[in-house]
């Protein structure tokens, strides 16, 4: 099928799957015990105030109701009050967002070119020290979990060597007047060069703290799927024929290699929005995840809601991307499809 | 008439044989070994805390302020906290409290997530297959550790719950993992011959097609306690499982980040165990699967 | 036939050619001393069971041996000159514009995640030498390829890739390449043995109706006897890594010397004529350890003395055949 039917599909599979994920957290958030009334209106409310704030959230109407009158509230962009900071929600994850978006594209970008990196040179060397090296080295990395990794780098390269900043996105004194809520791109459009070199010597840290465990799981992907395609014979025909060797590594060995590793990098993606909750807690980072903890500590239902569904629509999207690059790569994918 | 009964084994038939070179082939490779003795290790620890720890009573209440936050050292290989307990035994009472999180959720899950999988496999393309698959497709749009800590933020937080929320989203994994299995087998002739000898479909389902999916079921429980293990140390982490002075790995890093960088092993020595008990499932895990699948 | 002329350097001549493979096992005497050579335009085929070491000698010439592959000694001679001692860029002139190598499996030979064209354009544009080609005429020479090798809808073929294709008409793919891409020498490695029974005795044909229209040198491999008869002019017969017999095709079969190649033809199953063909006593060698000397004496009903001493040189016989076996020493 044509790449365009494709997405299609995937989109509105993916649209599908977050309305039922969505009707699901929904329905759990609200059967739970706990009045959100009484913890919105304040031990101390008068019942009267509790009752008024009961029927303003709809929680005096039945359920199906409920999450119709929440549901398109979501649609026109309102993700509800937050109980507890009584802001809306979604002025709350627009301050909170980019932040963390930042982080894990940042700790994509890190991820992708250290597995291609280390990757190919583990497969080019197969079996000899730099592929050995590697290979103690992915299995040491994927084990540590990323807010383990996240506490050992700011120990030994904050603390101790001074290399890099403890916490935080950019050093006081400075700072850089919001227009995307990306501090790389915003310093830029500022014109103001110092913040941003401050604001990347700050995302280094937990960026590659976030992206060390994908790195190392997609580098042994890569540098399998090279040793394993080097003997291939499509490979040989191609050597056989004279063809230059640069032209054999980095077209026609590359591009079958990272097909593996590719279609693992939805997982990776997942990896690093869950792990990003805790690399932000070690490095004291003001993004979305700061604010989903401090939402789920203060059982601020409609703000967790919200944190969930903004997180699958996120991961929902980047899986489509990556499936859309998967089917590029690969076109047995797109064209094989279920009996074509 | 044949039957590929799972109880019986027959030491000339080519299961029992394939299973020896596996076997053999595990045997050949270090890390895999290594992965073993990890295992083994961890296992030891987690189930005899008590009589392994220097000092077991420090894994309750205990306060002795003049012993507290000292260095590593003889008597306390690992330091003390700040409370003045040792952190070596600590750590190997947490040890129990991870592995009883990782057995709890995969005994649960496992056996759901695989049951559910073998039916919408063999059920393909009805509305059982597709109820199935779609609520799993749900627990898997959103990144596991989300999900696990939105669930138990829900709950009020303790370990049980913590199960129960790590529980409800892992089983989907399974349930994919038998799926595809089950879907690609469904049309081997093998099956095809049970069903017209007029095998039911409990005895296609679990004698049939249940066998050729233990391998990747094997290797995925393996790497899956490891998995477990890091969630569950990533819910106490933030204070949504286990509460102090429960010993859990995750909230033993929490408490000591506050002691960083001047009593840096508080957090550390915790920090090295959780990676050590991942390391060592990790190392099986692959191991089982390079054994497996032919080296 | 070649002319005389041409009779003195051979196109190729492989000379005692010994090539092992380092395992984690220890190291593979795979090929012990390989001899053989094929003149200007002569057809010549090997036939021998698998695992004999036809591949590892074919990859030997074409220098694609396997990372873990070592060439313990021997020459390689094409033209006069060894390739073995060439340089990469040297040889890589030779092998872009005069050699080509069909492989066993189709689908394995083309690379499954580019289009057939682009795949066959690269390799077409190398073979051509330096200089600038135009893209539209490369494909216009492709296509017509396809049509000699009768592939239907050759521009649709031509946007395919490999997977949307049937095996045979992969294999027609690779027959086509290796056409347009060899001007002196064609490899062919057992072509039709991964393909369809139906279809095999096809493409046999379609390879001798081209090669005939060719001034081309082919070495065949096959381990079915009959495929190899009706195609080339001259046959060797491998055994364990070493040439063990050589003749003309017809004279070969009519009058098999070595007793491998006895055993060989006697033991394949014919249609007429009865009896039940026996196998050949004994294993395959065991490349970790061979046996010493000539590689067939454990299995050899004719074995004398000095057969596991030594190994025996390529004799001549009459009519211009050739054997490595010690019962023909003294012509």
């Amino acid at each position: 099928m044509k790449l365009s039917t494709y997405i299609l599909k995937r989109t509105a599979y993916s649209i599908f799957t977050l309305l039922g994920l969505s009707i699901i957290v929904f329905t759990l958030a609200r059967i739970l015990p706990g009045d959100p009334a009484r913890m919105a209106a304040g031990s101390r409310a008068p019942e009267w105030v509790v009752e008024q704030i009961r029927h303003q959230l709809n929680l005096d109407k039945p359920l199906y109701l409920q999450y119709f009158y929440w549901l398109s509230d979501l649609l026109r962009g309102d993700l509800g009050y937050s109980i507890v900071s009584r802001r809306s929600v979604t002025g709350d994850a627009i301050e909170y967002l980019p932040a963390s978006l930042e982080l894990v594209i940042v700790a994509a970008i890190f991820n992708i070119l250290g597995a291609f990196l280390l990757g190919s040179l583990a497969g080019k060397y197969a079996n000899r020290l730099v592929d050995n090296v590697i290979r103690v080295f992915s299995y040491v990395a994927i084990s540590i979990p990323a807010f383990v990794w996240a506490i050992i780098l700011q120990l030994v390269f904050g603390w101790w060597l001074h290399a890099f900043p403890i916490q935080g996105r950019i050093s006081e004194g400075l700072s850089v007047s919001r227009i995307t809520g990306f501090y790389l791109i915003d310093s830029i459009l500022n014109g103001n060069l110092r913040a941003f070199l401050d604001a990347a010597w700050h995302l280094i840290l937990p960026a590659f703290a976030l992206s060390i465990g994908g790195m190392a799981q997609d580098a042994r992907i890569i540098r399998s799927g090279m040793v394993d395609n080097v003997e291939k014979d499509y490979i040989l025909l191609m050597r056989s024929k004279g063809l230059p060797d640069r032209l054999i590594s980095f077209k026609y060995l590359l591009k079958p290699s990272i097909i593996p590793a590719v279609t693992v990098m939805g997982m990776d993606v997942a990896a690093l929005l869950g792990n990003a909750f805790l690399v932000e807690i070690v490095y004291n980072w003001p993004g979305f995840s700061k604010y989903g903890i401090w939402a789920m500590l203060n059982k601020d239902l409609n703000a967790i809601v919200a944190i969930v569904l903004v997180i699958g629509l996120i991961f929902a999207i980047a899986n489509i991307v990556v499936d859309v690059i998967v089917s590029y790569l690969d076109p047995r994918i797109r064209l094989l499809e279920k009996g074509e | 008439m044949a039957r590929l009964s799972l109880l019986t084994i027959d030491k000339e038939s080519p299961r029992w044989r394939s299973l020896r070179r596996s076997w053999y082939r595990f045997r050949r490779n270090p890390l895999s070994l290594m992965g073993l003795a990890i295992v083994v290790i961890t296992i030891v620890i987690a189930v005899a805390p008590e009589y392994l720890a220097p000092y077991p009573d420090h894994a309750g209440y205990y306060i002795n302020f003049k012993e507290a936050k000292q260095p590593p050292s003889m008597k306390h290989p690992f330091g003390t906290d700040e409370y003045g307990r040792d952190i070596l035994s600590r750590v190997m009472f947490g040890f129990r409290f991870s592995m009883t999180l990782a057995v709890v959720v995969l005994s649960l899950t496992a056996p759901t997530g695989i049951l559910l999988g073998l039916i919408a496999g063999y059920h393909e393309k009805t509305w059982i297959d597709a109820v199935i698959m779609r609520v799993a497709d749900m627990f898997i749009a959103v990144p596991p550790l989300v999900l696990a800590l939105s669930i138990c933020s829900i709950l009020p937080p303790n370990i049980m719950n913590a199960m129960i929320a790590v529980s409800l989203m892992w089983w989907p994994w399974y349930t994919r993992l038998v799926y595809n299995t089950t879907v690609s087998l469904k049309n081997e002739y093998f099956v095809q011959a049970a069903e017209i000898m007029g095998a039911s479909k409990f005895h296609i389902m679990f004698r049939e097609i249940l066998p050729n999916a233990l391998g990747p079921i094997l290797t995925k429980l393996t790497l899956d306690v490891g998995w477990v293990i890091l969630i569950g140390a990533s819910l106490s982490f933030v204070g949504l499982g286990a509460q102090p002075p429960t010993p859990d790995l995750g909230t033993m890093v929490s408490e000591g980040s506050k002691y960083m960088p001047e009593y840096w092993w508080i957090s550390i020595f915790p920090a090295m165990a959780i990676s050590f008990i991942i390391l060592g499932f990790n190392l099986l895990g692959d191991g089982i699967k390079d054994a497996l699948s032919g080296g | 036939m070649p002319s005389r002329e041409d009779e003195r350097v051979p196109l190729l001549e492989v000379r005692n050619l010994k090539v092992s493979y380092k395992t984690y096992r220890g190291i593979l005497k795979v090929l012990d001393g390989v001899n053989f050579e094929i003149e200007k335009g002569e057809k010549v085929g090997i036939i021998g069971e698998s695992g004999c070491g036809k591949t590892t000698t074919m990859k030997a010439i074409m220098r694609i041996l396997p990372s873990n592959a070592i060439v313990e000694g021997g020459e390689i001679l094409y033209n006069g000159t060894d390739i073995l001692k060439m340089s990469e860029s040297e040889f890589n002139k030779i092998r872009r514009e005069r050699f080509a190598m069909i492989f066993q499996d189709p689908t394995a030979a083309l690379n499954p995640v580019f289009k057939v064209g682009e795949q066959l354009m690269d390799i077409l544009r190398y073979s051509k030498g330096t200089g600038k080609y135009d893209e539209d005429d490369l494909k216009e020479e492709i296509i017509g390829a396809f049509r000699e090798v009768m592939l239907p809808d050759p521009e649709r073929v031509f946007d395919s890739y490999p997977f949307q294709l049937s095996g045979g008409m992969r294999q027609r793919v690779c027959i086509a390449l290796a056409l347009l891409t060899a001007k002196e020498l064609l490899i062919a490695d057992e072509p039709t043995t991964n393909l369809d029974v139906t279809i095999q005795d096809q493409i046999l044909r379609l390879i001798k109706d081209l090669v005939s229209r060719r001034d081309l040198s082919v070495i065949l491999i096959s381990h079915a006897l009959g495929a190899v008869r009706g195609l080339v002019d001259r046959v060797y017969v491998m055994y364990a890594g070493t040439m063990v017999e050589s003749n003309e095709v017809n004279e070969l079969f009519r009058s098999p010397k070595h007793p491998y190649t006895r055993a060989l033809l006697s033991s394949a199953p014919r249609l007429t004529g009865g009896g039940i063909s026996q196998g050949i006593p004994g294993n395959v060698p065991d490349y970790l350890n061979p046996p010493s000397g000539c590689r067939f004496h454990p299995r050899c009903e004719s074995k004398k003395f000095i057969c596991d001493i030594e190994p025996p040189s390529f004799f001549s016989v009459e009519k211009g055949g050739k054997v490595a076996c010690f019962l023909y020493a003294e012509r």
